[in-house]
């Protein structure tokens, strides 16, 4: 299927699971009313599912070019389909969807027209409405809605991930490479914040108004079609616990972040002294209080060792419960 | 469910929208999956100034009427469904939406006989509470509502008094006063774009303008202090002495219990 116009961005859409087709017919629908719906390519990456021939026509009836990416290996593949479809992405333009979700209808515009506009950014975080939905007699009922992931804030940001993989829209250009190894491959939970924990603090990103909603996604009563809380999570976290650390140890005590050419993780830094909590602090008390607040969470080795190290002074036992509200 | 032909008219008031958007509607409707016996009929009546001549080359379906300026929404549908005699159901479109393909079909099947029929707006749905199993709503939403020729006859229509905003409230809420249903149709999805509406200056003084015609039609005094009070504070003085002087003349409906006026805009519970 070719588009008149030449595409501008690519939108992966994963799909892991045959309930999906169900669901896509919504997905498409929306982008083929997307105002740059004519730019777009939609990259359907398949792990272990042979259904080009149920998803083409669909996206014949709106429109859409399409293209597909597949895999045959075992296990969890959607970190190494995220990985691939960055590789393989032919279009300046980047986007990730999940197979039910609901992009807005300007999101990707408004987004590209700022990554234009700012030669230097590379990617745009913007915000994504939750909700909680069933899915019966072939709809979903919206039933409430559970929260608004957004923030202007990095230092919230590495705390809360309050950006989902729909988020995002990211320049590729010659970046292509470097970016696809910000997605660690063997997580299968939380590979989301991995990755823009990586792609934060090694490239420069604006984080979009509040106003500009990126899109919809949905939590089912059902709970089959959510992802559970597991073992695989609660690794996945701890290595995220583990990168902030280094993160912090890196940046912070060594003052590097100063040097640093994002000036959006610069700005976190000056909103964060600017937080009740933190005030009368010094740079070396940020990384106290951060370090305990993470030991306090986590049994991690690493995390513990850093805390003992830069927590040992006891005028500062107060400052843990700064963090319990939290 | 029926035995005789439908014909569907679908009214479009256009206002200042460009190529694209409308382009995008019209194609939207041509692609309808309909049922048998079911054909339909396009109107656009322009709200404004803008020329739309190109419509009557590019789209030889589409009838296009004559513009009288800004007449207000309600009035402008209202005069599209006067326009004929034929139609057996009526869908007021707004022209920057997407009809889904099977949307006027699905609008179609939920069609009892006595209810007004929204479609269900994406991406950004309406918070108001429906009934998950019965699908009926307290209101119907205007941007794309179907309505029957006998409950057209029996309502009038629009309230002309409306120019924008909360018309489709008051038409639901006489509907339902009558012992008529309104229901939303969830698979009949209709993509509007209402993201841009936060940026227009003038909304919430437009938006509280019609609520107050609508508390004071409805004789809630209470909705009528709280959006009196507001529209004062956001209207200049002059104007806002010119709508309070226009209310007297605007008939008063009769006692109901439809009404709500709780959640603010929800206009009754809201889902979130």
């Amino acid at each position: 299927m070719v588009n008149k116009n030449k595409p501008k961005l690519t939108v992966a859409v994963r799909i892991h699971n045959i309930q999906c087709i169900e669901f896509l017919d919504e997905l498409l629908f929306t982008l083929s009313a997307n105002k740059i719906s004519e730019q777009i390519v939609v990259l359907f990456c398949l792990q272990r599912l042979n259904i080009e021939d149920e998803i083409k026509p669909l996206c014949s009836k709106y429109e859409l070019a399409c293209q597909f990416l597949h895999t045959e290996a075992p296990g969890d593949q959607r970190s190494a389909l995220m990985k691939r479809a960055i590789q393989e992405c032919h279009t300046k333009y980047f986007s990730f969807l999940d197979y039910d979700d609901i992009p807005s209808l300007q999101g990707y515009h408004k987004s590209i027209s700022i990554l234009e506009s700012s030669p230097e950014l590379v990617a745009t975080l913007g915000r994504i409405d939750a909700y909680t939905a069933t899915w019966q007699n072939h709809s979903r009922l919206i039933t409430g809605k559970k929260n608004t992931y957004y923030t202007p804030l990095l230092h919230d940001y590495l705390f809360t991930n309050p950006f989902p993989i729909h988020a995002c829209v990211l320049k590729l250009e010659q970046k292509k490479e470097c970016i696809a190894n910000y997605v660690d491959e063997k997580l299968s939970r939380l590979e989301d914040y991995w990755f823009f924990l990586n792609l934060v603090t090694n490239q420069p990103c604006e984080i979009l108004p509040k106003e500009i909603l990126m899109g919809n996604y949905f939590l089912y009563d059902d709970e089959d079609l959510n992802t559970p809380i597991d073992m695989e999570w609660k690794a996945a976290r701890e290595k995220i616990k583990e990168k902030l650390t280094q993160l912090f140890l890196k940046y912070i005590e060594n003052q590097e972040y100063t040097k640093l050419p994002d000036k959006t993780y610069r700005r976190f830094f000056r909103k964060l002294r600017k937080k009740p909590a933190w005030k009368m602090t010094t740079t070396n008390l940020r990384v106290r209080l951060t370090l305990r607040y993470l030991a306090s969470l986590t049994t991690s080795p690493l995390i513990t060792k850093a805390s003992n190290r830069l927590c040992s002074s006891a005028k500062h036992s107060n400052c843990h419960a700064h963090f319990s509200v939290k | 469910m029926y035995d005789t032909k439908i014909k569907i008219l679908i009214g479009i008031v256009a206002y200042k929208n460009t190529r694209k958007e409308l382009e995008g509607s019209l194609n939207a409707i041509l692609k309808q999956e309909l049922p048998n016996k079911t054909t339909i009929e396009i109107h656009v009546l322009p709200n404004c100034s803008t020329d739309y001549t190109w419509l009557n080359t590019s789209y030889s379906e589409v009838q296009i009427h004559k513009s009288q300026g800004n007449i207000g929404f309600g009035s402008a549908h209202n005069r599209l469904m006067g326009s004929s005699s034929q139609w057996t159901h009526y869908i007021a479109l707004n022209p920057d939406g997407t009809l889904h393909p099977n949307a006027v079909n699905q609008m179609l099947c939920c069609d009892d006989g006595c209810s007004l029929i929204e479609a269900r707006q994406i991406p950004l749905e309406h918070p108001k509470y429906y009934n998950p199993s019965t699908y009926e709503v307290e209101w119907c939403s205007g941007a794309c509502l179907m309505l029957r020729r006998d409950i057209y006859k029996e309502t009038g229509g629009f309230d002309d008094d409306f120019f924008m905003y909360c018309e489709d409230i008051d038409l639901s809420w006489r509907w339902r006063s009558t012992g008529g249903k309104c229901r939303i149709a969830p698979r009949a999805l209709f993509a509007h774009d209402v993201e841009s509406n936060d940026a227009r200056s003038n909304l919430k003084e437009r938006m509280h303008t019609s609520a107050l015609i609508l508390a004071h039609k409805w004789n809630n005094t209470t909705a009528y202090l709280k959006y009196a009070k507001k529209l004062k504070e956001m209207a200049d003085a002059s104007k806002f002495d010119d709508l309070i002087k226009t209310l007297a003349n605007i008939p008063k409906n009769k006692a109901s219990t439809v009404p709500k006026f709780e959640n603010g805009f929800y206009f009754g519970d809201g889902r979130w």
